[in-house]
């Protein structure tokens, strides 16, 4: 029976093209889309997730997101740090600076200054050089985004070179060597990030009488994270969050506040819109046009069962090879974008492979109804 | 291979427990004599109250095992109406309608698929073969629907449409057919089970008289060898002298003859037509 569902299904090329193009769209855009939508996301937390040592986040109460930070006197370092349980608790220093290139061009950058001993918050991974580098006079680190793309400079010959180890940029007229070239997150506005030591930082930035960003503070072993939070919050006065807390906080507050959510949604759901209306509508056609050989199959005596597993293997098929054209698709334009680098989680795909199978059972169903209210008595019609 | 069909590849010797399982009790109706078909006062109401419409109005008739029965008649004077009510593909309204021993008109919907597979075989008047499919796997359909393994029906389809002479024409779609090449293939369906009872709807209708009466002399040679019972419909009279017997249908029910119309009938009972059938058969097939 299966031989005669697919044999059919591809009998009719025509059709079957019809299927999987609208499946491939639908697929396409629900997994491209939200892909891109969870990239433009993770960028709303990926500076928490870099700096990976800490267990909580202290910070001034009316911060709202990691990228708004407001400034903390350096007290209350020690504020935090005299908090029972608290194992260690460093500084950050993270502000906005404008760095020359050595073509003479000029950036806007993000830049962190990192504990000056632990160098705590410097990034995990490095792609050249080493974090004890940054102890080095003038040293900074250059996450590889920002060294490729807005740091690149244009030679004579007008190609393009990225900031490499060795470079020399200035910050509020200080010299800054780049000593390395860290793998980070990319931020949300694809600002390059330069990492230093938190002296250092602030003599690059414009000066300011309150220069502390956040407290990273560690718990102590068996200390309950949560717990502790609590205890900062109480005792210093400030905010505190768990490293996870703050991710979310972030992540909201980009989602409650910009139209990300609503627009990429909108267009996932476009996209299935129009995968299941016009799938639906070719494979009701197709159904349609089979209904006389449905019928001879039901005289001859096919049970309902054959029959629904025949619509099932013929809407399964087609869905599948939709599926991996528009995932395939998806894919090869992540690929292509040097730019933006979109992740496709499992998850994702799993959430756009149920979009493909629900626009198939519903055009399934449809069909079926047609299938199995069919007289068989039909047959004997001219 | 599914239990409903194994028994035609198997000589049909163990049908008959699988068929029992089935709650469809074998009937061996040639060895018992009992008629194939038989139908009493079976009437077919379209509609209700002041647009009703009577499509069967009280018809008797009985079928013999290994007859083949000719259903004439005008158009819309319910020939189809009673073969399909036969074919258990449509339900009649009252009286006794008995295919094989079971009585049609009270078997359960989830029964007659089961029931059709086993016991009938159809061959329609626009033939009704898949596009899509050779003609190998065409005939092989029903042998699918029964759980065969496709290798072993296409095996069987291919003995079959030898027996129809288009042993060339195997791998051939249906487009590239003629309408009795394509008629030919349907035969080849309808007997791929090996059912007791044989419906053709117009067999002829689609095609010219040369190949028409090819077809009906096919039809009557393949089912006097293996002696099954074969309803006809038709209005095409030059076929009728294939017939063992006519019956003719006017407004809903049976009617006497026309006078002349079953002339050149051969006189010979069911029984024995198989001999006459057999003979005619080497004609035919070449």
């Amino acid at each position: 029976m299966l031989v005669i569902a697919l044999k059919t299904l591809f009998g009719h090329r025509i059709k079957v093209i019809g299927m999987v193009i609208g499946l491939a769209v639908a697929s396409l855009m629900m997994t491209q889309q939200p892909a891109t939508m969870l990239s433009i996301l993770s960028r709303t937390y990926s500076f928490i997730e870099d700096v990976s040592q800490p267990d909580i986040w202290v910070m001034d109460p009316m911060v709202k997101f990691v990228d708004d930070a407001k400034p903390l006197a350096d007290s209350k370092l020690g504020l935090v740090r005299s908090v029972e349980g608290v194992a260690w608790a460093v500084p950050i220093y993270r502000t906005s600076t404008a760095a020359r290139l050595p073509d003479g061009n000029t950036a806007n950058a993000l830049l962190v200054g990192v504990d000056d001993a632990s160098l705590i918050g410097a990034p995990a991974t490095m792609v050249s050089g080493d974090t004890a580098d940054l102890r080095r006079t003038d040293a900074v680190f250059v996450n590889d985004e920002g060294a490729r793309l807005r740091f690149s400079q244009k030679l004579p010959d007008g190609s393009e070179r990225p900031l490499q180890v060795g470079d020399i940029l200035e910050l509020n007229e200080h010299r800054a060597e780049v000593v390395g070239i860290a793998k980070t997150g990319a931020t949300f506005s694809s600002q390059p990030v330069i990492y230093t030591t938190y002296t250092r930082a602030r003599d690059y930035a414009l000066p300011q009488r309150k220069t502390m960003s956040f407290v990273l503070a560690k718990a102590k072993p068996g200390e309950d994270v949560e717990a502790l939070t609590q205890r900062i919050r109480e005792q210093t006065g400030l905010a505190a969050y768990s490293a996870e807390a703050f991710k979310e906080m972030s992540l909201w507050y980009f989602i409650r506040n910009t139209g990300i959510l609503i627009n990429f949604g909108m267009i996932t759901l476009v996209g299935f819109i129009v995968g299941a209306v016009v799938s639906g509508i070719m494979f009701f056609n197709f159904t349609q046009d089979n209904l006389r050989h449905f019928a001879v199959l039901k005289a001859i005596g096919a049970s309902p069962r054959q029959l629904l597993g025949m619509v099932l293997l013929q809407s399964f098929l087609v869905g599948v090879i939709g599926y991996g054209i528009g995932v395939g698709l998806a894919s090869g334009m992540a690929l292509i974008s040097s730019t933006f680098q979109i992740k496709f989680t499992p998850a994702l795909l799993v959430f756009s492979a149920g979009g493909v199978v629900l626009i198939c059972i519903l055009s399934a169903v449809i069909s079926l109804l047609k299938v199995l209210r069919l007289e068989p008595a039909a047959v004997f019609k001219a | 291979m599914d239990d409903r069909v194994r028994g035609v590849a198997a000589g049909r010797a163990d049908a008959g427990d699988t068929r029992v399982a089935a709650g469809l009790a074998r009937t061996a109706p040639a060895a018992s004599g009992r008629p194939v078909v038989e139908c009493v006062g079976l009437t077919k109401v379209y509609g209700e109250g002041d647009t009703a419409v009577h499509a069967l109005r009280g018809v008797d008739l009985r079928v013999e095992p290994g007859e083949l029965l000719m259903l004439v008649g005008p158009s819309g004077c319910g020939k189809t109406t009673l073969i399909s009510i036969i074919a258990s593909v449509l339900d009649g309204s009252s009286g006794l309608c008995r295919v094989l021993g079971h009585d049609i008109l009270r078997m359960r919907e989830s029964e007659k698929p089961a029931f059709r597979l086993k016991h009938l075989g159809f061959c329609f008047q626009a033939f009704n073969l898949n596009p899509c499919l050779t003609a190998a796997e065409n005939v092989a359909v029903p042998l699918l629907i029964g759980g065969w393994r496709y290798g072993q029906a296409l095996a069987r389809s291919r003995e079959l449409l030898t027996q129809v002479g288009l042993a060339e024409k195997v791998d051939v779609l249906p487009d590239q057919l003629s309408g009795g090449q394509q008629q030919r293939v349907a035969i080849a369906r309808a007997f791929a089970q090996e059912p007791d009872l044989i419906v053709c709807d117009e067999p002829t209708s689609a095609l010219d008289s040369a190949t028409g009466e090819k077809v009906l002399g096919l039809i009557r040679d393949m089912t006097h060898r293996s002696h099954r019972s074969v309803i006809v419909v038709t209005h095409d009279a030059r076929i009728f002298r294939f017939a063992d017997r006519i019956v003719a249908m006017e407004d809903g029910r049976i009617v006497p003859l026309p006078p002349g119309a079953g002339s050149g009938l051969p006189v010979v009972p069911p029984a024995h037509a198989a001999d006459a059938g057999a003979a005619a058969s080497a004609d035919v097939l070449n």
